[in-house]
Parts: C-alpha cells; sequence; structure tokens
C-alpha cells in the first residue's frame, strides 16, 4: 500500500544545515551547464552527494534516509536545480525514490538509492489527467515494449517502468527493472537536455519486480510530480537570477537595460511566476506531507504553474540576453532544453489543469 | 496548508468562524464575488451602502470591528495577525463589503496611524460602528498613476486653507461623509514633498459630486469638483507638507486586501457544469490553479505578519496572477455562453468590468515598475 505516514520533515535547523552545505557544494562543484556524459565521473559525484544526504532527505531511516518530508526533499531538489551538478539526482533521488519507498518491495533498491550506490529513472509513459497510458505491457512476471528518450536511462541501474496488465483489462501497473536484466537493451539516443543524458529502452520478455498497480501509488506518482515542479522552480529562480545580472551591467543607448520599461517588465513578469511557483511549491509540499486530502490539486498547481514558471523564465532569460543568449558557450540556452524536456514528462500544464478541473467538476456533482 | 498558531490566536479565529457561521448567511450577496463596477441605480446603490454599514454595525456589537484598533478607540486591541485572519473567515461569505472597502481598508488605519486625537477620537469608533462613510480624493484628471503630480491646490489663507481643483474615479463619494484629501499646499518645492493629506468635509458648499458613468454601466466612481472649499489646521492629517508619506502608507494596505476570492472559481465551476463543452475542465483548473496560488500567497503575508515581518516579494506579484485568472475566467465563462455572451447577463457585465481590475489600485504597469524598481532592484527609466 502507498499510504504514506504524515511527516513533520526535519527540524528547521537540520534543513537549514543541508541547505547550506548544498549551497557550498553547488558553489564549488555546480556548473553553468551540464559536464560531458562520463560515466564513471557520474557515479563518483552521485556518492559524493549521498554522502552529503542529498538523496535519501525525504526517505526514512529504516531505509537509511533523514526521516525528513517531502518538503524538505524538494526544497533541497529545487537548490540542486539552480546548477548543473552531473549526476542523475532528478532522476535517481527526485523521480524513482518516492516509488520504490511506497512499497516494501522497493526498499531493496531503496536503500541502494539512498547510499548513492545505485542509479535509478522512471519510464512511465504519458501522464494524463485520468491515470498514466504506458508504453509497455506486463504479463504478471515479465515486461514487453519500447519507451522512447528515458531520461538518464543511459547509466541507470533500475527503472521504474509503467505498464499495462495484459491480464487485467485497463489496469496500469508498476515494475521494477534492472537495465543488466536479461531481456533488456538501454540505446541511447541524443538528447536535447544534457543534464539527463537520455537513452531509448527496449523490454522483450524483462524479467521486472511487480511494485503495485498505479491506482494505488498515486501519492508516490505526486512526489515524483512535485519533485519536477520544485526542479523547474529551481531552474525559474536560476534564469531570474541570471537575466538580472545581465540586465544590470549590459549597457545600450548609454544605460544598463535594466533601465529600459520594456525589459524591466519582462523581469517583473519572470518575478511573478517564480513567487507563484514558489507559493504553490510551498503549499503542496505541506499538503503531501501533512496527507491532506486536497493534496493531489495542490501538487498539479504546483507543477503547473511552476512548468509554466520555467518556460518563461527559460525563454524570456534567454532573449534578455540578446545575442549573448543565443551562444553555445552562455548558460540559458540550457535552461530552454531542460525546461523543454522536463515539460514531456509526467504531465504538461494542461494536463494538470485538466486534473484540478475534473476534480473540482466531480465533486458534488 | 494552514498557518500554526497560538492557542489564543486560534481560538480568536474559531470564535470568529463560529460568530460568522451564525450570522453571515443572513447578509449573503450572491454575486458579490462576481460584481466589479456594479451598475445600480441611485436606489439601489443607497441600499448597498446601507447594508455594508448594516454588516459593519453587527460586526462592531459583536466585538468584530476594529481588530487592530487600540481598545480607547473602539476597537478590539489585537494585532495585524488577528485583523488579517478575520478577513480571511469573512471572506469565505459573499457580504456587502465594498461600499465600505475604502473607508475601513484605507482611510481606518491612516486616521489610526496619523490622526490628531480629535480626528481618531472623531472618526475611528464612528467608522467602526458603522456610521461613517469616507471617500478617498486621490486621482486627479492629470494625475492618476502619477499620482503625485496632483495639482488640486490648497492655499494658505488666515489659519486655514482654501482648496481648488478636480478629483475622479471616487468609489462611494455620493454616499460617503468625508473625504481624505490629497492636495498642494507647496507649489515650489519637488512634487513629492509639497503635498498634504487633509479631512475634507464633504457637505462644504463649495464640493460638488457628480457620478461618472463606468464602463460597465455603473456610477459607483464619481467626479468631485472642488471649488473654494476651506479647510483649517484641525484636518490636517499628519503634517502639512508630509502626505506623501501619509498616501503611502494608505496604500500599502492594499498588499493585505488581497482576497482569493475575486477569482470566481465557484461560480465558473456552476457555469461549466451547466454548460459542458470539451478543454473546459483544463480552463477551470487554471482558474482554480490560480486561486490556489494566490491563497497560497495570502498564507505567506499571514505568516509574516504573525512573526512580525514586512511582506516578502510575494504580496506585490499576487495582484497580477488575480487579475490574470479573472480574465482567463471572463474568457471561459464568454466562450460557454453562446448567443447569452451577446446580452447583458452577470458574466458579460464580469467580462466587461476585468480589464477595470488591471487600472484601479495600481495599474498592471505600475505593479511591474514597483516588482522592477522595488524588489528587483532594477534602475527607474
Amino acid at each position: 500500500m502507498t499510504t504514506t505516514p504524515a511527516s513533520a520533515g526535519v527540524s528547521a535547523e537540520d534543513r537549514a544545515d543541508l541547505l547550506r552545505t548544498t549551497r557550498a557544494w553547488l558553489a564549488a562543484h555546480g556548473g553553468a551547464a551540464p559536464p560531458a556524459f562520463d560515466r564513471g565521473q557520474r557515479r563518483g559525484t552521485l556518492a559524493e552527494v549521498a554522502a552529503l544526504g542529498w538523496l535519501g532527505v525525504g526517505a526514512a531511516e529504516e531505509l537509511d534516509g533523514a526521516g525528513g518530508g517531502w518538503g524538505d526533499h524538494v526544497a533541497l531538489l529545487q537548490l540542486v536545480a539552480t546548477r548543473f551538478v552531473g549526476a542523475p539526482v532528478l532522476s535517481t533521488a527526485g523521480l524513482a525514490l518516492p516509488l520504490l519507498v511506497a512499497t516494501e518491495r522497493g526498499y531493496d533498491a531503496a536503500r541502494r538509492v539512498v547510499a548513492g550506490e545505485a542509479t535509478a529513472t522512471v519510464a512511465l509513459g504519458t501522464w494524463t489527467a485520468t491515470g498514466l497510458r504506458p508504453e509497455a505491457t506486463w504479463d504478471g512476471r515479465v515486461l514487453e515494449g519500447r519507451v522512447l528518450a528515458v531520461p538518464d536511462a543511459i547509466d541507470a541501474d533500475h527503472v521504474v517502468v509503467a505498464a499495462r496488465a495484459t491480464s487485467t483489462a485497463d489496469e496500469v501497473v508498476l515494475a521494477l527493472v534492472a537495465t543488466a536484466a536479461e531481456g533488456v537493451t538501454v540505446t541511447p539516443v541524443s538528447a536535447i537536455d544534457h543534464s539527463a543524458p537520455a537513452a531509448d529502452l527496449d523490454l522483450a520478455g524483462a524479467e521486472a519486480l511487480l511494485l503495485g498497480r498505479a491506482a494505488d501509488l498515486g501519492d508516490a506518482l505526486d512526489r515524483a510530480i512535485l519533485s519536477l515542479a520544485a526542479t523547474e522552480l529551481g531552474g525559474a529562480e536560476r534564469c531570474l537570477e541570471l537575466t538580472l545580472e545581465h540586465v544590470g551591467t549590459r549597457e545600450q543607448f548609454g544605460k544598463v537595460i535594466g533601465a529600459f520599461q520594456a525589459v524591466a517588465h519582462q523581469c517583473a513578469e519572470m518575478l511573478v511566476h517564480v513567487e507563484s511557483a514558489r507559493a504553490a511549491v510551498e503549499s503542496a509540499a505541506h499538503a503531501l506531507d501533512a496527507g491532506s486530502p486536497d493534496a493531489a490539486a495542490a501538487v498539479s498547481t504546483a507543477r503547473a504553474t511552476s512548468q509554466r514558471a520555467y518556460a518563461f523564465c527559460a525563454d524570456t532569460g534567454l532573449h534578455l540576453h540578446g545575442g549573448i543568449g543565443f551562444t553555445w558557450e552562455h548558460e540559458p540556452h540550457w535552461h530552454l532544453r531542460r525546461s523543454w524536456s522536463l515539460r514531456s514528462l509526467l504531465g504538461s500544464a494542461e494536463d494538470h489543469y485538466e486534473r484540478i478541473g475534473l476534480s473540482i467538476l466531480e465533486e458534488g456533482a | 496548508m494552514s498557518l500554526q498558531l497560538t492557542p489564543e490566536q486560534a481560538g480568536f479565529r474559531d470564535a470568529a468562524r463560529a460568530w460568522l457561521a451564525d450570522h453571515a448567511p443572513a447578509y449573503d450577496e450572491p454575486d458579490s464575488h462576481l460584481t466589479i463596477f456594479p451598475a445600480l441605480t441611485p436606489d439601489e446603490e443607497r441600499k448597498k451602502v446601507e447594508a455594508s454599514q448594516r454588516w459593519q454595525r453587527l460586526k462592531h456589537d459583536a466585538g468584530f470591528a476594529g481588530i487592530a484598533v487600540p481598545a480607547e478607540l473602539g476597537g478590539r486591541g489585537l494585532g495585524l495577525l488577528e485583523n488579517l485572519l478575520f478577513n480571511d473567515e469573512e471572506s469565505a461569505y459573499r457580504l456587502p463589503l465594498d461600499a465600505l472597502s475604502v473607508t475601513m481598508g484605507m482611510v481606518l488605519p491612516t486616521l489610526v496611524r496619523w490622526g490628531t486625537p480629535e480626528q481618531r477620537d472623531r472618526h475611528v469608533p464612528a467608522i467602526l460602528a458603522g456610521q461613517e462613510v469616507w471617500c478617498q480624493l486621490f486621482s486627479e484628471p492629470g494625475a492618476g498613476s502619477d499620482l503625485a503630480a496632483l495639482s488640486t491646490a490648497a492655499v494658505a489663507d488666515g489659519d486655514g486653507w482654501v482648496v481648488r481643483g478636480q478629483k475622479v474615479w471616487t468609489s462611494y463619494a455620493r454616499d460617503a461623509r468625508y473625504g481624505y484629501l490629497l492636495a498642494r499646499t507647496d507649489r515650489d518645492g519637488p512634487k513629492h514633498a509639497g503635498i498634504t493629506a487633509f479631512r475634507l468635509d464633504l457637505t462644504d458648499p463649495a464640493v460638488t459630486i457628480r457620478p461618472l458613468r463606468q464602463a460597465t454601466g455603473g456610477a459607483t466612481f464619481n467626479e468631485v469638483f472642488i471649488d473654494g472649499a476651506r479647510v483649517g489646521a484641525a484636518d490636517v492629517i499628519g503634517e502639512v507638507g508630509d502626505g506623501w508619506r501619509v498616501a503611502i502608507s494608505t496604500l500599502m494596505n492594499e498588499r493585505y486586501a488581497l482576497d482569493p476570492k475575486v477569482i470566481p472559481v465557484e461560480a465558473l465551476t456552476a457555469l461549466v457544469r451547466e454548460r459542458p463543452r470539451p478543454g473546459a475542465a483544463a480552463r477551470l483548473g487554471e482558474v482554480a490553479a490560480a486561486h490556489r496560488v494566490v491563497s497560497a500567497i495570502k498564507l505567506r503575508l499571514l505568516s509574516a505578519a504573525r512573526d512580525g515581518l514586512e511582506p516578502g516579494p510575494e504580496g506585490s506579484a499576487a495582484k497580477l496572477v488575480a487579475t490574470d485568472a479573472q480574465q482567463v475566467a471572463a474568457d471561459l465563462a464568454m466562450e460557454l455562453l453562446g448567443p447569452e455572451a451577446r446580452t447583458d447577463n452577470r458574466w458579460t457585465a464580469y467580462a466587461i468590468g476585468v480589464p477595470g481590475l488591471r487600472i484601479g489600485g495600481g495599474t498592471d504597469e505600475i505593479m511591474k515598475n514597483v516588482i522592477a524598481q522595488r524588489v528587483l532592484g532594477l534602475p527607474r527609466s
């Protein structure tokens, strides 16, 4: 079952400590661009940040986590997203981990993930307002199918796959497959977002471990969705910060361009997006940690708002950098790439708005 | 998500909630969250103002008026947080608050903070008891967004001033007994330095008030012509020449006026249920999401108030988020209406009213200037 007990999270001091050490690590090791893919380096970095407590902050103590709330976890992911770190932190700890800790069968993999010993990602097909539309099938024992461009699958040890159960019509299950298992082929693809090197996943009779029905794992899926929202929020914050530095120093027509209203107003709009997303993410994290009945609507609000914030800030931020922003060596295009890439995962803003709308229309209908 | 409160604060909120549950439903105004600058006959407007005053009186008699106002002025003597908690509970109902919103939200805190002892003793208890309606005489034909450019002149004359000028877009002036006036007492200095805030008795024969019809067809606005009205030292609010500071402190109260209920999720839900259409659920969800965002921002404002902190940058963003959502709501409603989108009804009135929200209380552009300069630290253009 997936009922996650209400969590008060780690103490405010512990959270502040974690964020402080994370900030220091990011200042020393984070980059303005994703580093070129290097399997060994990614493993090394993942082990290093695991030791800093990045991966298990929201996992229970019996799984070797810090026993924090999801609010602690997403606060960390939001901060991490302000730099490029060269390790699959979002896929492993933000997307796969909540699904692994939701059911005992995932616990072994969860412990290895928290320790930084294993990498993981998710291949969940298409998220819609009324449920997942998987790209694989499950016959009760093995997975079949092909899932395209799975982020961070290039070196993932485990993948949580959504599959349609062939025995029961229309039932979607989540199953855990090891990429080393027989029948699993991982084919790297050229991805627009270099921070999450993607691969196609071919599943031909691949033995997998059933985690549960997707319908029973709704809370865990919402945690993964909030991880994406927090990443988008952190990215949007970075775009605003970067843009303010630029428009506050770049001079044209004899003054800094931030003094032009046409520029200043776009910066103000970025701030509106960022603050809206911040309020929505914080609110959704509280709702999840409190086991609130409206957590799903709060999570969809957070995701739609953050996704739009990152899309707007990445696009506008690049634009306000002018020709500088359109060069490969500068940071803005990496955010535009990541923003587009994330938008295709676990629902678009429209899909999330639809889930909110449908739930309102169902209430008392 | 809810706010962590002390037992005393929670007790206050629970008492307010219980009292409102007993009394607010009788004052229900079904369309109050959907009505923007309503088109009313003078008689209907009078009734609306009276309903506001009766509701205010009822709160007063129950000890829920002037929650943050000192007890010696007839208030409850509690803090900003309790005041906001009460407003939040109150906004769960559809109440006749609009006609007194300037009096309660802008004039009252200004008099409490800047008023002379005579002004405070005379007006604050009367305002709290719903006996006095005020209006705000700020905007002028030549001073809208650029308020400090106002040219209404108060010329020294004996022991007082003689006021001449014109004010405009003044809500509920015909129902008001007093005006909170900004006038220029010094023409020579910098434009922000020569302004003084006054109390103006609107029964002065030198004051002429004419209704000003709005785009919605309503006329809650007015033009106020002042042609030789006399004000004295006793009418000065704050110090002579310090009116700009007084006015800014008044306008700061708008940050707390934020009410997520202005985003009409319930009414829109009912409309979508009546007239289902593909794609409508997602757009209803977009409006509901904005409502959640504004509520979350409001909660951050409340936590700041609880902790004695100034509101953060998100407060500046909320008005823009809310008006965007109101526009999406109007667009969706008009699409769902079909042929009725061409007739006068509450949704078409709403659609015509929404653009007014992007202008009043700081235009979108002024809000963005404020964010750019005060929050982001960008230079003035």
